[in-house]
């Protein structure tokens, strides 16, 4: 994996790596990728994905408020955000 | 007779027939918290005042005749990844190092309801990723065993505030071996339940198709008891579901012990292997009929392991952005955007290790990379699962250890994040076969504890007490 892929990644992944470091991701992610890719030498033909670990069916509940709950819940919530307004947690411009 | 050393039932005995109380009991530990934990250092954050509080209700109950569970006024310590109400949950990680919950993680809420005392929170490798409990945030943890090693990881933290008798129990987290490596590093039990046995709820998640939530214990008795209160279906976690207990009795003369010759071969140290091999001869003295078997995949788990749980974490990681709650560089600059906060307060809050798995997940999932990495490494694992699925018409349990080696000292492995990795080669296959395991201390080796896992068919945690607990008596 070369210094542009590792900035392409860290892109994608929303994280801003030094150029001091890029070195050093470069290297370490070459190595992982290199290992992993072993799995090129086993035979998977026809084998079906795991797709889930359990058969489990969806949980339904009805679709009713707990107001008590949730206003105590949303407030205590907002509070934890750096920044609320009117009980909305604030960001900041998209653009 | 030190209380420290007590089993759960042992303790209970002594609280109903008013030989001690809650509150002594919890004072006897945190007292011994303070003794060891200045050099330990397993805990990251302590909650005494609310433990004290809760033993003298505790102690009110018994003093009423009130029918107590087992669990009622036991020390126990969770980890930095599970949450309690109202104290801070750091996952090892400066993005939360200030997050308080807001609430209870539904194994809580169920040692809540059995009057558990909570010690503290215990430390970890930020975000369960790592081996050793090196990856912290904040500081090492020490093994007690040997304060020159590390005590495992991820849940390294719980291991040693259980093997240090700073809590009679402990809680932490398997994503890849996290309970059974520290477990066995730490020369306690450790085990990692069937995935969905016990609720995710409340655990902060890693891998979500991996993680199971299990306890640390002295003896695999009390490992019972704490896995008994956990388990159960949770509607807030669909993939939990309710265990049916079988009721039969698992004579070990009467089973007959898989020995897998991929988890005995090449880089195994010589004591480990020798120590194994005596607990399997222990095993067929008792009567069990050893059968050679062999999981043909073992070889590839660690590389599908590294494509898949990368993968989730990518994508459940995505959640610390600096918006909602944790580390935020929002008042950094007025004129920034959205995206700057974004990805501003994930480069200053997550550390490397977090950082490259984010990063290789991304890369595993990203477009033309995803047939052949994430795709094929989740056909890999159904021949994972489907190797132990045909070992088990054959046998009852299988018998392995649980680390190639033992504990391994300070900074041995952080400069190569690969050899970090290889550690869990015994102990990830289990998880992504979502398979239940224990490991339990054997002989030690040159001094340090050696962990001899045992896995059984999906669901069957009451072989591997059952089991277990022959062994434990056998040796006594």
């Amino acid at each position: 994996m070369d210094i542009k892929t590792v900035q392409h990644i860290a892109k994608l992944s929303y994280l801003s790596v030094p150029d001091a470091e890029l070195e050093r991701f470069a290297k370490d992610l070459s190595a992982i990728i290199s290992y992993v890719s072993e799995l090129d030498g086993a035979d998977t033909k026809g084998t079906q994905i795991t797709a889930r670990e359990v058969q489990t069916r969806n949980v339904m509940r009805e679709d009713e408020s707990k107001e008590k709950e949730s206003a105590e819940a949303a407030a205590e919530l907002v509070a934890a955000a750096p920044d609320s307004e009117d009980g909305y947690v604030k960001v900041k411009a998209i653009l | 007779m030190d209380i420290l050393n007590l089993s759960i039932k042992e303790i209970h005995d002594q609280l109903v027939l008013k030989k001690t109380s809650a509150v002594e009991v919890a004072a006897s530990f945190i007292a011994q918290s303070k003794k060891t934990d200045a050099d330990i250092k397993a805990y990251i954050s302590y909650d005494f005042d609310a433990m004290l509080k809760q033993a003298q209700t505790v102690d009110e109950k018994i003093a009423r005749g009130d029918e107590t569970s087992l669990l009622a006024g036991i020390p126990c310590a969770i980890k930095d990844n599970i949450l309690i109400k109202g104290l801070k949950a750091t996952a090892g990680s400066k993005i939360l190092e200030n997050y308080v919950a807001s609430y209870d993680a539904h194994v809580i809420e169920k040692l809540k309801a059995h009057d558990v005392l909570f010690t503290g929170k215990t430390n970890m490798d930020e975000f369960a990723m790592g081996s050793s409990t090196e990856n912290s945030a904040f500081f090492k943890t020490k093994n007690p065993a040997d304060t020159s090693r590390v005590p495992g990881g991820s849940s390294g933290g719980s291991a040693a505030a259980v093997a240090s008798r700073s809590a009679v129990f402990a809680l932490g987290s398997d994503t890849g071996g996290s309970i059974r490596q520290p477990a066995s590093f730490c020369g306690v039990v450790g085990l990692k339940p069937t995935y969905g046995a016990v609720s995710r709820s409340g655990v902060m998640a890693m891998a979500s198709s991996l993680d199971q939530i299990g306890p640390f214990a002295k003896t695999v008795e009390d490992a019972k008891i704490v896995f008994d209160a956990i388990r159960g279906k949770d509607p807030k976690d669909a993939t939990s579901m309710e265990t049916k207990i079988r009721n039969s009795k698992f004579e070990i003369r009467n089973l007959r012990i898989g020995v897998p010759k991929e988890y005995f071969g090449g880089g195994i140290d010589k004591g480990v292997k020798a120590s194994v091999e005596a607990a399997i001869a222990d095993m067929q003295k008792a009567g069990a009929k050893i059968i050679d078997i062999s999981l043909p995949h073992t070889k590839y788990a660690i590389a599908a392991y590294y494509i898949i749980m990368p993968a989730e974490v990518s994508s459940n990681l995505a959640r610390y952005d600096g918006i909602k709650y944790g580390h935020s560089a929002y008042h950094d600059n007025a004129h920034d955007t959205l995206e700057t906060v974004y990805r501003n307060s994930r480069s200053a809050g997550f550390g490397k290790e977090v950082q490259r798995r984010i990063m290789l997940g991304t890369y595993v999932l990203s477009a033309g990379y995803y047939d052949a990495y994430y795709k094929k490494a989740q056909q890999v694992r159904t021949q994972i699962r489907a190797d132990f699925e045909k070992a088990f018409k054959q046998v009852d349990v299988i018998a392995t250890p649980t680390c190639p080696t033992t504990a391994f000292r300070f900074g041995e492995k952080t400069t190569d994040p690969l050899a970090m990795y290889l550690e869990d080669v015994f102990t990830v296959p289990v998880n992504l076969a979502g398979l239940p395991a224990l490991s339990m201390p054997c002989a030690p080796s040159k001094g340090l504890p050696v962990g001899l896992q045992l896995i059984a068919p999906w669901f069957g945690e009451e072989i591997l007490f059952s089991v277990g607990a022959q062994l434990e008596h056998a040796s006594e």
